[in-house]
Formats: structure tokens, sequence, C-alpha cells
């Protein structure tokens, strides 16, 4: 008895509560509990119903080891159809607002780039491209001449060189010496020959 | 008459009389798990929902049920976990929608609801008791509305009958405050 009374000593603390009507302010759709009691048992039947074997229902070949690739596959192709550029990347203040003026302005210049370029008379761009072509294969083929030249020469030994100066040279190779040798050349002799050896091979040659 | 809850029990355990004893149990407690869950939820589709939910986990896992509680309690039980679990997931919902796309909130399901014929103190009454926390809610109109007894509320809840007293009183006192504030 007790107990009972003080589960209602709450109703001296709520006299506001107490004045409000208790019945149920809820209501439901017409006849919905009639049709809630069919539901249930249709579902129940339903969650009841023996599942049938798996070997009812024949699979293609390999369908569960190619399963995970497939949903994997799936699932990267649905994730890049959820990419959104708008998050993804960001574009400067008023990008587009003034995108559509710059495409404008860039088709404007273009188009003056096309009327300059039909007054120059065709024929014009190919002939200055033959004349650079020209030079630039007349350069290569004494470039790459001197060159294997150079690269030839530098293989033969040195006293070789001489030994077929000695033998070969003329009074004209001399002239073309002095005018030909550069200062360079010059200090390299010198550094490699004493004066007293010039001297002598100066005395000892009949040229 | 209503059949007892052991009738229930002893035609469900027969494989010839489980379709009997489960409409027996539906048509026993169709009404108090759905008022119970409506209450909770609020708006009528989503108890619809729920109560299906209930049922369904009733008719799965009855053969399990053990004698140690009463059939009702543990019907109750489930009708709240239930409940619960969807309060909790609608909040969340909410939460991390940035649109509307997150669903309505009770109170807005309480006053677009075309199923509410309360007058005006019950509509503020029920506005009043959205602003508890879920639980307290759910002990307020277990006592309150669904008249049942605290050693009956604390074995559906798993709760001290001590904890619900203060529970519901707290409730009570914050209901009080709102209703007589309000005007």
């Amino acid at each position: 008895m007790k107990t009972k009374n003080s589960d209602q000593d709450w109703l001296k603390e709520a006299p506001t509560l107490t004045k409000i009507s208790k019945k149920n302010p809820f209501s439901v759709p017409y006849a919905y509990f009639e049709s809630l009691n069919d539901d249930l048992k249709t579902l129940a039947t339903l969650e009841s119903l023996p599942l049938k074997n798996e070997e009812d229902y024949p699979l293609p070949l390999h369908y569960f080891k190619q399963l995970p690739d497939k949903i994997n596959d799936r699932a990267a192709i649905e994730a890049t159809w959820n990419l959104s550029p708008e998050t993804a990347f960001q574009v400067p203040d008023n990008y587009f607002d003034s995108l559509k003026e710059r495409i404008k302005s860039r088709i404007e210049k273009e188009k003056e780039s096309v009327v300059i370029k039909k007054r120059i008379p065709s024929w014009i761009p190919y002939s200055a491209a033959a004349s650079i072509l020209f030079v630039l294969g007349l350069s290569l083929y004494f470039n790459s001449s001197g060159y294997v030249f150079n690269k030839q020469l530098s293989s033969v030994p040195d006293y070789e060189i001489i030994n077929y100066l000695q033998i070969h040279s003329t009074v004209n190779d001399n002239q073309y010496l002095i005018e030909n040798i550069t200062e360079d050349g010059l200090q390299q002799v010198s550094i490699d020959l004493s004066a007293e050896d010039i001297e002598q091979y100066i005395n000892s040659t009949s040229l | 008459m209503q059949v007892e809850d052991f009738e229930i029990l002893e035609k469900f355990s027969r494989e010839s009389t489980r379709q009997e004893a489960f409409n027996l149990l539906i048509n026993k407690y169709q009404q108090k798990i759905y008022w119970h869950i409506r209450r909770l939820v609020i708006d009528h589709d989503d108890t619809d929902d729920l109560v299906q939910d209930v049922f369904i986990k009733v008719w799965k896992n009855l053969p399990n049920f053990r004698n140690d509680s009463q059939l009702f309690t543990w019907i109750y039980r489930i009708a709240t976990n239930e409940s619960i679990t969807f309060l909790n997931k609608k909040k969340k919902k909410n939460n991390i929608s940035l649109d509307d796309s997150g669903g309505r909130t009770l109170a807005e399901s309480l006053v677009d609801s075309p199923y509410f014929d309360g007058d005006k103190a019950q509509m503020k009454l029920q506005k009043a008791l959205l602003t508890l926390p879920d639980k307290q809610r759910l002990v307020f109109n277990m006592k309150y509305f669904e008249d049942l007894k605290y050693e009956e509320i604390s074995e559906i809840l798993g709760t001290s009958i001590g904890a619900l007293k203060a529970s519901f009183h707290i409730a009570v006192k914050k209901i009080e405050q709102i209703l007589s504030h309000s005007d």
C-alpha cells in the first residue's frame, strides 16, 4: 500500500500535467489493425518458407571465384561516377564568371591571327622552310665530316704522324703551317721543345 | 476471452499448431506493441515498419524463448530495443545530413501527422515529452500512459526500480515545468 501511495506522489508535484487528458491522442488509418494482423501473418509465413537447395539454382562456372573481382570493378566504376569535380578540385574566385568572356576574346584573337596568315602568300613559308633545311643540311654535312676526320686523326699515334710528315711533307707545307698555326699551338710546341732543339732542327733540315 | 501466454507458448512448441499460436500472439499483442512504439517514434509509418520487424523477430526467436521471463516482457523488450535503435539511427541520419534528406524530426512528424486527434493541451504535452531524453521519455510513457508497474518496466528495461522511479520523477518535474511556463 505504501508503495502504491509513493507511486502516486508525483500527482501532487504536477498539477498542470494531471489536468491534461490521458486519452490516447494518436490515431491510426482506417482498419489498420485488421490489415496489420494479416500482414504479420503473411510475413511470418514468408519467413517460414523453406529455402530451396542451392543445387536447384545452377550457377555459371567459377561464378563465386569471379564475383569478388566483379564487385571490386563495379565499386571502382561507381566510385569514379561519384567523384565530384566540384569537391575534388577548386578554381580561383569568380573563375566561371569570367570564363565565357575569356573564351570569346581568345576566339577573336584566333580569328585575327588567321586573317594575318591569309595575307602572306602561300609559297613564302614553303620556300623559307626549304632554305632553312638547305643551310642546316650543309652545316651538318661539313661539321660531321670534320668531326669524323678529327676523331680518326686522334687515334693515330704521334710518332706515325711525325714519320708521315718527315717523309711526305713539302716546302708548301711549311708555308701552310706558318699561315695556319695558332698562338695556342705555338705555345704548346714551345713547351715541349727547347730552343736548342729547334735550332738543331733548323740547322739539320734541308728544307 | 484473452488467451494466456502459457497456452500460446505451448501451441508454439508443437509444429502442427505453431502458426495458430503465432496468430494468437499477434491478436493479443499487436495493439499494445503498436502503441508502445508509436508513442516513442511518433510517426505512424515508422511505427508500422517497426511493428512488423518486432513480430518477425518474435517469430524467429520464439523457439529459443526461455521461460525465465514473461512472454509479454520479452516482446516489449524487443519492441523497445528496436525503437531505441531506430531513434538513434534517425538522430545520426539527421545530424550527418547537410540537406533535408535526413528526414523529419520527431517534433515535425508530430505536428504534420494526419493521425493525431488530440487537443491543444495534448499536443503541448507531446511536444514537451519530445524535449526529454529518449530513455526518460520511454519510462514516462510506460508509467504514465501504459500504466505498467515499476516491476514490469524494470524487467523489460533491465533497470533497477529505484533508478526508474528517479527517472520518472525527473521527467514529471521537467514536463510540469514546461507545461506551467508555456502560455
